[in-house]
């Protein structure tokens, strides 16, 4: 069961173009495009007719056609065309989707279309500002629940173990961690106050000297994690006060797409407030993500089939706090959803 | 026994610092005549005027002076503050009297001594004095008698925080030096800097089984055991586990007193015969009385722990757990009766009757069943 009156990623804006391509979301499969104006069109992948996939017909003008027998849709859904008769059935229609271009993304609406509300697609602050610099453009499968991505992406424990190559940890680190538990999702985060700056990031800090840090794990429901890290000089970070000029910020947006219960479509961006224009540390922070997240998606997947098989009780520790507590209001929210229907 | 049941009018003829927060008090009697003997563990009971109570305010302190000392008595004293993580309740009302306004030439009243738990003299087994923090006082009494009489083994071991609270370090060395049977190990949780092992101290942390096996040789011993609450509930736990009879257990509470016992069938004879326990002395608040009922260990609840969980295991007990930090289920437990307040709210809420004790503490007397 998902939360389906959602906005979820479905592709890579360029992804979305003027052939047919098939995506499966919450275990639907559907067929998107553009339209010779280039706006984009989701529509269910099956011909109501013997269900084969519209997408292995063909793209006519703003309409698909069904690779079996002619049958023309529009980009509501509805039949305008059935070459084998005279009249169009009454019942020949396909489900159509709300989507939105948005920070060069494709989203989609699962649920009541007359909720769909582009304004409600996270915002991405400092999106325009030349000062800041977005990586993106990149995306992984894992073949896991999503949810046990969500978990890793509120679960700072770790880094230590799983990324030992990427982001060269140092082992656990002490600070308590803060949970805020709202409507919106849960943030967990902590100011690790007077540390050397961690060597994967050391290049990207401007200042000199030892560093404040800001860990900032949130994850906004159903499932867009907001990974923030601010590194500060000595002495100025901390709950209370204003960013530094001088801060280092990098905020990476995750954005988890359920392929269904078994499979996660995962893209994400990294967004940054330094060196906009250096190409060289655009791609390490680019191949860095990708590799740090290649890691995460090889003990996921991990994860996923251990829990599906196993054959004794699992344990819940305490760093399992933040993410189960999210999964319990997640849970809330899709029963309270369902309920609706 | 040879007590007065009558107040007498005692003076405070010397004052002494032992450390920072002990202090002794030499009383002697303002009529002069000689005093009742005692027996080594027994206490004083004393009744006095505070300024802004309206009651007079009984007490009760132990012994530390030699039975033998015919002109005095000595009690000494530790300033009981609020407890650290609830400042909000008072100090010790008595203690913080005696440090701060009982001056030496002061007078005050004080009956005794009585109370049951002194050294059985009748009988020649060895001894081992076990205390902890300022339990110690009744032992050092019993230490002085033992050693007089030259007749018994006697192992005096003593537990507390570390050098800066441990009082009367150089008069238990001092009969060490008088007696080749008095041997002693003091046992300091946390030794802070200037603390010597092997001079100060001679061992580290808590006196386990481990420590006791090592000290003592297998025989037939008397134990006499006098501390806080949790000192108490888990040393009486190790003498058990280590085979100890509970008739051969003597024991006194500090603090708020609660009843150590095996209920078991294999003991249960022998429970009748465990010395009662004294009255309560040296008194500092209330707190909740915490049973865990399938275990058959009472003790007061003592604020400095973070949860019932952390308490348990400061019993010796082995409660089941994952999280401890109330999400996992893991340590839920049932409450026969009380109830508990969260320090973390709980992942789930916890059935009703149920607690989970990684995260919670009494609000008022509880039975668990564990």
């Amino acid at each position: 069961m998902f939360l389906r009156n959602a906005w979820y990623v479905a592709a890579i804006g360029s992804e979305i173009n003027r052939n047919l391509k098939s995506i499966k979301i919450l275990g639907e499969n559907i067929v998107f495009y553009r339209t010779e104006d280039g706006l984009p069109v989701a529509l269910e992948d099956a011909c109501p007719h013997r269900k084969l996939p519209l997408s292995k017909g063909f793209l006519k003008g703003d309409t698909v056609e069904c690779g079996y027998h002619g049958l023309v849709f529009n980009c509501s859904g509805t039949c305008v065309d059935a070459a084998t008769q005279d009249r169009v059935p009454s019942k020949a229609k396909v489900q159509s989707y709300p989507v939105a271009d948005k920070w060069g993304l494709v989203w989609i609406w699962m649920g009541d279309p007359a909720l769909a509300d582009e304004e409600k697609i996270i915002d991405i602050e400092n999106y325009d500002d030349p000062s800041w610099k977005i990586t993106g453009g990149d995306a992984l499968s894992c073949a896991c629940n999503y949810l046990y991505l969500t978990d890793n992406l509120l679960d700072p424990s770790h880094v230590a173990w799983v990324h030992r190559t990427s982001f060269a940890a140092q082992g656990t680190e002490n600070t308590p961690l803060n949970m805020n538990l709202s409507d919106q999702g849960l943030i967990v985060s902590r100011w690790i106050l007077d540390r050397d700056p961690p060597p994967f990031y050391a290049p990207l800090v401007e200042f000199e000297g030892r560093v404040d840090r800001l860990q900032h794990y949130e994850v906004r429901f159903p499932s867009i994690a907001i990974n923030k890290s601010v590194f500060s000089p000595v002495g100025t970070g901390g709950a209370d006060k204003p960013y530094q000029d001088s801060a280092y910020i990098m905020i990476s947006y995750n954005f988890l797409t359920p392929i269904d219960e078994n499979n996660t479509r995962y893209h994400w961006l990294q967004h940054r407030n330094t060196a906009p224009d250096n190409e060289a540390v655009t791609a390490s922070i680019a191949a860095g993500a990708r590799m740090a997240f290649n890691e995460d998606k090889e003990i996921l997947e991990s994860v996923h089939t251990g829990m599906l098989e196993s054959k004794s009780p699992h344990l819940d520790l305490s760093l399992d706090g933040g993410s189960l507590r999210f999964r319990r209001k997640l849970d809330g929210m899709i029963a309270a959803e369902q309920e609706a229907i | 026994m040879v007590a007065s049941d009558d107040f007498r009018n005692f003076t405070v003829a010397s004052k002494v610092k032992e450390n920072d927060i002990i202090t002794s008090f030499y009383l002697a009697p303002v009529d002069g005549k000689p005093l009742p003997t005692f027996h080594p563990g027994q206490f004083l009971t004393f009744r006095q005027k505070i300024a802004g109570v309206d009651e007079k305010v009984t007490r009760t302190y132990s012994v530390s002076s030699a039975a033998s000392e015919s002109n005095h008595y000595r009690i000494s004293v530790k300033r009981e503050p609020a407890p650290v993580d609830q400042p909000e309740l008072p100090a010790g009302l008595f203690s913080n009297y005696l440090h701060d306004q009982l001056n030496e030439g002061d007078e005050i009243l004080a009956r005794g001594p009585s109370g049951h738990f002194y050294l059985n003299e009748e009988t020649a087994r060895p001894v081992v004095l076990l205390s902890g923090g300022i339990g110690l006082t009744p032992l050092v009494s019993m230490a002085h008698a033992l050693v007089a009489q030259a007749k018994r083994k006697v192992w005096f071991i003593h537990a507390c925080e570390n050098g800066a609270v441990h009082a009367f370090a150089d008069e238990i060395k001092a009969l060490a030096e008088q007696s080749a049977e008095f041997k002693h190990h003091f046992c300091y949780r946390k030794p802070v800097a200037g603390d010597v092992q092997g001079k100060d101290y001679d061992s580290e942390g808590f006196v386990s089984c481990a420590t006791l096996q090592s000290l003592l040789p297998i025989g037939d011993y008397e134990f006499y055991l006098c501390g806080p609450p949790a000192f108490m509930a888990a040393e009486f736990e190790h003498l058990i586990a280590l085979g100890v009879r509970e008739d051969r257990i003597s024991y006194e509470f500090f603090g708020p007193a609660t009843v150590l016992r095996r209920t078991d069938n294999e003991s249960h004879e022998s429970s009748q015969t465990v010395q009662p326990i004294a009255e309560v002395t040296a008194v500092s608040g209330d707190s909740p009385l915490v049973t865990f009922k399938a275990s058959n260990i009472s003790a007061q609840w003592d604020p400095k722990f973070d949860s019932l969980l952390d308490f348990a295991e400061s019993l010796g007990l082995s409660p089941d757990f994952s999280c401890r930090a109330g999400i996992c289920n893991t340590c839920s437990c049932k409450m026969e009766s009380g109830d508990v307040n969260y320090s973390e709210e709980p992942l789930d809420e916890p059935e009703s009757g149920s607690a989970l004790i990684c995260c919670s503490a009494p609000v008022s007397d509880l039975v668990l069943d564990l």
